[in-house]
């Protein structure tokens, strides 16, 4: 018992002489960027377009840094949990986010406090054309078997999205505000809504273009539309869904990019270090071959830094309000000080 | 003579159950019906409320049964004395502190002043072996972790 | 299909298996790290070289790893990863009794017979199983969850009604934190540490070893100071004569890694339960050092290697966590997985089933060769050999991700866990739903979500084939096990 006393105290205090003692030795050691392996956060599922796109950024980044680039997979929640994450992480430019559009949104849908101020912007990547896909084999052979089925069974037809605020979820809530009602159920990510597509659980998804390439391709899957005015280059035969119900032209096109971000706070000089890899990134094949193996993607790379914040304050004015005024979201923009757009 | 402790245990469960059950209530249901986040843990409760009245139930009527059933002792868990409790504790106390210790100063030196009085508090008192296995211990493991595994320690 | 397998093999592809091997060894045994650390690492290093070398390094891992976690459930009763709580359950006692190389060789020459099994079946027949992962509803996933935590109940602990409480307390656990679905934080408290959830790696290391440390001291440290080893010799006939079970095992391992999600801690348990209903001559009776219970765990949660690949190389859909990172080491190399994957580049496909069965081979070699070895562990005297595990337990717990938080939990669980197996309460059950909560909680909402909007959300749940399976195994489960029945049973058996 004494002795045990005794070793309590002798550990007590070491444990005072090296606080003291570790104190004065935190110098902050400034180095050039990289000089060690960066951290790519993906609030997504392995295999969901964020992720495809993430992958292909990070090899890139690779390449022109010199230093692996590890793609950390943190999903859930719309991609609150990983954006939550990125944003508790050091800001010193080794926990970099790649992010799909969802912070935009995490206000007014309820989801989350966290938002894209939360973050210094990098670049804005590209967007992924959105296609309504069905099982190779069903029922509906066209877009428009697809809509008469929604319009004669309302909240029956079964639609697959990835989380609620997410693109697919809002897609399906601009559906329900062009009066086809469907009943929506979340799987968690665009792969696993893929594979309920596939499995026959559900009737239908909106995929993100780059994924389901190779199943079409397959056959396992047959794409009805392409959700937005005008037709992609990936699919021409495939129509755009405002030819089929023109009184979509009030919603579409509606852009739902990726981009990249560090955390808030991080050194502006560490800021532009990562612009400038970005900048070489997105000129490396690997992220070209990403790019025109898939055809179906818009790049908006022209939004760096700030720019890439002020394009989410825009996007946030048009398609917050878009949603609120079609009814679907929790609470008003207002609320959080999003003006709506002129 | 019934087994308190499982009584106690039972109650307790019993409470959490309930708890979990109002607090699943109480979040935020977005006016979803199935997706509420509140729905599986409320269940949950229910089903904790359900085993933890099964166990009660259990050992209120074993005491009917075996009257004085001095058995419960042997079942229910093994004798633990004070002395016993006090080196678990300490145990407990000094990883707590090796906690602490880590973020102040660093993997080796603590993990070598833990080490050492771990060992101390086991009953080693070769002086060379309260040197060198700590040291040898520390030195391995940051080699394995932080050079071989890139696994970075505080 | 051979020829294109051998064809792929030569002495430097041999070597980075090999190195991956060691590497597996190593992750694998260290708690807190698993074939995730190591396949994650290699992928970090692995950009430069051609994607032949770095498939065969990441298969090494893989087999290799999956197999290790055994070691130390063995050795000092601390799963490497949940996919080993099964194998501790009679591997620990075995090694308690001297029998510590008998049982990391069960452990070896099983987690081998279940990872080739998995290969064939890989190799075979993965195009038409494949299809299997699609069939399963959200509510199969549920039920099949629900099923394996019923099975834990009944064989992690001696009592099941505590072995279930312990289960629903574990779910009830992995409840903390943002919900999954709607993004709001559940049971937190207000806490900001406790919304990204309480990690299952440093709970498992805290449940299992720090927990069996507080336990080993309560006994008199004077008295039991080493464990003594058996000097009887045995022979390897009498680990080959539980091979109707590893052979069980494997197959129940091949169908669960098919489905996404499931994994390998399932499929060793429910291959652990199977084998305690039907095995009845062994020797010893399971929980106290069976080999039988070392061959269902371990064949089966290596079998889950092969049948994770499958829906991974046949449809893109990673089976779990270690294939996810596998489909990384494909995007790196400018292959796309799909569907097409298969008839587009025939080779790579061949590259991971020599890979595979390669690692099976060193981990034949390696584990053979490191039995004896390890064996002698805990031949070490405890006041040395304690404060070593305890630091693992430590460095594992913040190896998870880093963080500080995480060594809190590790000894919050420890605690937890040490009053836990004083009280017959069961620490395996409640890791195990910890680990199956979410896919639980997730699936059931989901399941509910897509049957309310049919006409008959009943039917539509429950009357499908695989489901009223699933449906039936479970609810045998909870009723065989439960005592008025057995006492019915046995009653009316007497009459």
């Amino acid at each position: 018992m004494k002795r045990n006393i005794t070793i309590l105290l002798v550990f007590v205090c070491l444990m005072c002489g090296m606080v003291f003692a570790e104190g004065s030795k935190e110098t902050a050691e400034k180095v050039a960027w990289p000089a060690k392996s960066i951290n790519l956060i993906v609030p997504w599922n392995p295999g969901d377009g964020t992720d495809l796109a993430a992958r292909a950024y990070a090899q890139a980044l690779q390449n022109v840094t010199g230093k692996p680039v590890v793609v950390i997979n943190k999903p859930g929640a719309s991609g609150s949990v990983g954006t939550l994450y990125a944003s508790q992480q050091a800001n010193d430019g080794y926990n970099i986010l790649f992010s799909a559009e969802t912070p935009g949104t995490f206000q007014i849908m309820g989801i989350s406090d966290i938002a894209f101020e939360s973050f210094e912007g990098i670049m804005m990547m590209a967007e992924d054309t959105k296609v309504i896909v069905t099982k190779g084999g069903s029922a509906y052979k066209t877009i428009e078997d697809l809509i008469t089925a929604i319009k004669t069974n309302p909240n029956k037809i079964k639609m697959a999205y990835s989380s609620p605020g997410a693109s697919g979820h809002i897609q399906g809530l601009l559906f329900k505000a062009m009066g086809l009602e469907t009943s929506m159920t979340p799987f968690g990510g665009g792969a696993a809504g893929l594979t309920a597509v596939m499995g026959g659980q559900v009737d239908f998804t909106f995929a993100n273009a780059a994924t389901t390439l190779g199943y079409i391709k397959s056959g396992d899957l047959v794409p009805l539309a392409v959700f937005s005015d005008k037709r992609n280059q990936a699919f021409p035969d495939v129509p755009a869904f405002t030819e089929v119900l023109p009184e979509a032209k009030n919603y579409l096109p509606l852009g739902f990019p990726y981009c990249v971000l560090v955390p808030k706070g991080t050194d502006p000089l560490i800021v532009d270090s990562v612009i400038a890899a970005s900048e070489k990134a997105i000129i490396n094949p690997a992220w070209l071959d990403f790019l025109s193996t898939r055809k179906s993607y818009n790049t908006l790379y022209e939004f760096k830094g700030d720019g890439v914040n002020a394009y989410w304050k825009n996007w946030q004015s048009v398609v917050n309000w878009l949603l609120f005024d079609a009814g679907v979201t929790k609470y008003s923009p207002q609320k959080f000080g999003i003006e709506r757009k002129k | 003579m019934r087994n308190r402790k499982v009584v106690f245990e039972s109650i307790v469960l019993m409470l959490l159950g309930i708890a979990t059950i109002i607090g699943s209530l109480l979040l935020d249901n977005f006016g979803e019906k199935v997706l509420a986040p509140g729905l599986f843990p409320s269940f949950l409760g229910g089903i904790l409320v359900f085993l933890s009245a099964l166990m009660l139930v259990r050992e209120l009527r074993k005491a009917k049964i075996d009257g004085d059933g001095d058995n419960a002792k042997e079942i229910h868990g093994t004798v633990t004395t004070k002395k016993m409790l006090i080196r678990s504790g300490f145990l407990i106390f000094a990883t707590v502190i090796y906690l602490v210790l880590l973020s102040y100063a660093g993997f080796i030196i603590a993990t070598f002043v833990y080490v050492c009085s771990v060992m101390y508090l086991l009953g080693e008192r070769r002086w060379w072996m309260l040197v060198l296995t700590p040291g040898t211990v520390a030195f391995l493991i940051f080699l394995v972790f932080e050079i071989g595994l890139k696994v970075y320690l505080p | 299909m051979f020829a294109n397998i051998f064809s792929c093999v030569n002495p430097q592809f041999i070597l980075y298996v090999g190195l991956g091997s060691i590497l597996g060894l190593l992750v694998g045994a260290l708690p807190g790290l698993s074939a995730v650390t190591g396949v994650a690492l290699v992928v970090s290093i692995s950009f430069t070289w051609g994607t032949n070398q770095a498939i065969a390094m990441v298969m090494g891992v893989y087999v290799m790893a999956c197999f290790a976690g055994a070691i130390t459930a063995i050795l000092m009763n601390i799963p490497g990863a949940p996919a080993a709580v099964a194998t501790s359950l009679d591997g620990y006692p075995m090694a308690k009794k001297g029998q510590a190389k008998k049982a990391i060789l069960t452990a070896v020459i099983y987690s081998f017979i279940g990872s080739i099994m998995g290969l064939l079946a890989l190799m075979l027949i993965a195009k038409p199983m494949s299809r299997i992962a699609l069939r399963f509803s959200p509510m199969d996933y549920f039920l099949l969850s629900v099923f394996g935590l019923a099975t834990v109940g009944s064989i992690a602990s001696k009592d099941f009604i505590k072995g279930l409480i312990c289960a629903t307390l574990g779910v009830l656990v992995s409840c903390v934190g943002i919900d999954p679905i709607m993004g709001i934080p559940r049971f937190t408290f207000g806490n900001p540490y406790l919304v990204m959830g309480v990690p299952t790696i440093p709970a498992l290391i805290g449940l299992f070893g720090l927990s069996e440390i507080l336990e080993q001291l309560s006994v008199d440290v004077k008295k039991a100071d080493i464990l003594k080893i058996e000097k009887t010799e045995f022979s390897l006939s009498e680990i080959m004569k539980c091979w109707v079970v590893g052979l069980k095992g494997s197959i129940i391992g091949i169908l669960v890694g098919i489905l996404p999600g499931a994994g390998a801690p399932v499929a060793s348990l429910l291959s652990y339960g199977n084998a305690k209903r039907s095995v009845k001559n062994n020797v010893v009776p399971f929980g106290e050092g069976a080999v039988e219970g070392i061959a269902a765990s371990e064949s089966a949660n290596n079998a889950v290697i092969g049948g994770a690949l499958i829906p991974m190389l046949a449809l893109g859909i990673p089976g779990d966590s270690v294939t996810m990172i596998i489909l990384s080491v494909f995007y790196i190399h400018g292959l796309i997985p799909g569907p097409l994957l298969f008839t587009e580049t025939p080779e790579l496909f061949s590259i991971i089933v020599a890979g595979g069965l390669i690692g099976c081979a060193f981990l034949l070699l390696l584990g053979y060769s490191t039995a004896p070895i390890l064996a002698k562990v805990v031949k070490i005297q405890r006041k040395v050999l304690f404060p070593v595990i305890l630091v693992l337990c430590v460095v594992g717990a913040y190896a998870n991700s880093n963080s500080l938080y995480e060594i809190a939990i590790m000894i919050v669980f420890g605690v937890v866990g040490y009053y836990m197996k004083k009280n017959n309460y069961s620490p395996a059950a409640m890791v195990l739903g910890m680990v199956l909560g979410s896919l639980m909680d997730n699936n059931f909402r989901r399941a509910a979500s897509l049957a309310i909007g049919t006409p008959n959300p009943i039917a539509d749940m429950f009357f499908h084939p695989i489901t009223v399976i699933l449906m039936l195994m479970t609810v045998f489960s909870l009723v065989s096990n439960s005592k008025i029945v057995k006492n019915f049973l046995t009653n009316l058996f007497r009459k």
